[in-house]
């Protein structure tokens, strides 16, 4: 299946998973999870640490196999998900890039132009050739964001975008984020609450390997369930 | 995977083709080329878990590449066998 080829003119894309449970050592992590996201939404996947929030991201990214899960997009079975062109890409907690290419040469095998990425951070540039063990890992890791949000994909999924990046950066990169929301979905997790919670449109809390999805008054919820102290 | 094609190349195919008993020997070379195959693939994805997240993004699956390595890998192995035997013949 082409995701690009169909496209869906009624609205939104939406990608959808359900049936995710997954087991490590006998112990639940995932029970019967159900996660929607959809284009021009920002989507917060919060929880403690070993809740299991990778695990789903790469479980839905196709990256993980998990038998019952389903992943479709508009309806449509999208199983692995990271094989149906301009669907979904995704940012590991670790280094994307391998570490013999430079961040330059790995924007062009991603299809991405550097120059455009790094536009609202002109100071990167001058590290464009560096490989990701010759940067900062602030910068290596702001630029591996950068690149999968400039990336020609209706979803990124972010596993910890902030990890590493200077406050400054973090405000710019709240600011792109905003901005690639009106033409993609993006699912994040980072523990920086404080800068997730304003970016997000749904809020999401794993919680003893179920799924819950928050409204109202967000962070006396998250006291509630114990993701913050009282 | 490259190594492992020096060190059988180098530790056993050329002493052969020296001490001129190498006529034959391209199948059993092959084969334990072929047994190497999983110790490699398993210590690679021990020792280097995350690399296919780039991959990954490609849209390359894991099969499909360690498919392409191992056949380029392979191809390159079952070449340089080849070639020397002839060599020396």
């Amino acid at each position: 299946m082409s995701f690009r080829a169909e496209g869906n003119p009624t609205g939104p894309h939406v990608l959808e998973a359900d049936g995710i449970r997954l087991a490590f050592g006998g112990r639940p992590v995932l029970a019967d999870v159900y996660l929607r996201v959809q284009t021009g939404q920002i989507v917060g996947l919060l929880g403690r640490n070993g809740s299991g929030k990778s695990v789903l991201l790469q479980t839905i990214f196709g990256a993980r196999a998990v038998p019952d899960a389903s992943v479709r997009v508009n309806g449509r079975r999208a199983v692995p998900a990271f094989q149906v062109p301009g669907l979904v890409n995704y940012l590991p907690q670790t280094a994307l890039a391998p570490p013999h290419l430079s961040m330059r040469r790995a924007a062009e095998l991603l299809r991405i132009d550097p120059e455009k990425a790094t536009a609202n951070f002109p100071e990167l540039r001058a590290q464009l050739h560096c490989r990701p063990g010759e940067a900062s890992g602030g910068t290596a890791r702001l630029l591996q964001v950068l690149f999968l949000l400039h990336a020609d994909t209706a979803f990124s999924l972010f596993d910890e975008p902030f990890s590493g990046i200077m406050p400054v950066h973090v405000e710019t990169l709240a600011d792109e984020l905003r901005r690639a929301k009106r033409r993609k979905g993006i699912v994040l997790t980072d523990h920086r609450y404080a800068e997730v919670l304003p970016l997000c449109d749904v809020v999401y809390l794993l919680h003893q390997g179920r799924l819950l999805k928050l409204e109202g008054d967000l962070q006396t919820a998250l006291v509630d369930y114990g993701y913050l102290a009282a | 995977m490259v190594g492992v094609s020096a060190l059988i190349i180098g530790f056993v195919l050329l002493p052969a083709l020296h001490e001129g008993w190498a006529r034959g020997l391209w199948p059993a070379l092959v084969l334990t080329k072929l047994a190497t195959g999983p110790a490699v693939r398993y210590l690679s994805e021990q020792m280097r878990p995350d690399q296919y997240w780039f991959y990954y993004n490609l849209g390359v699956s894991r099969r499909f590449l360690w498919g392409s390595v191992g056949a380029l890998d392979g191809l390159l192995f079952l070449g340089c066998v080849l070639g020397l035997s002839a060599n020396q013949a």
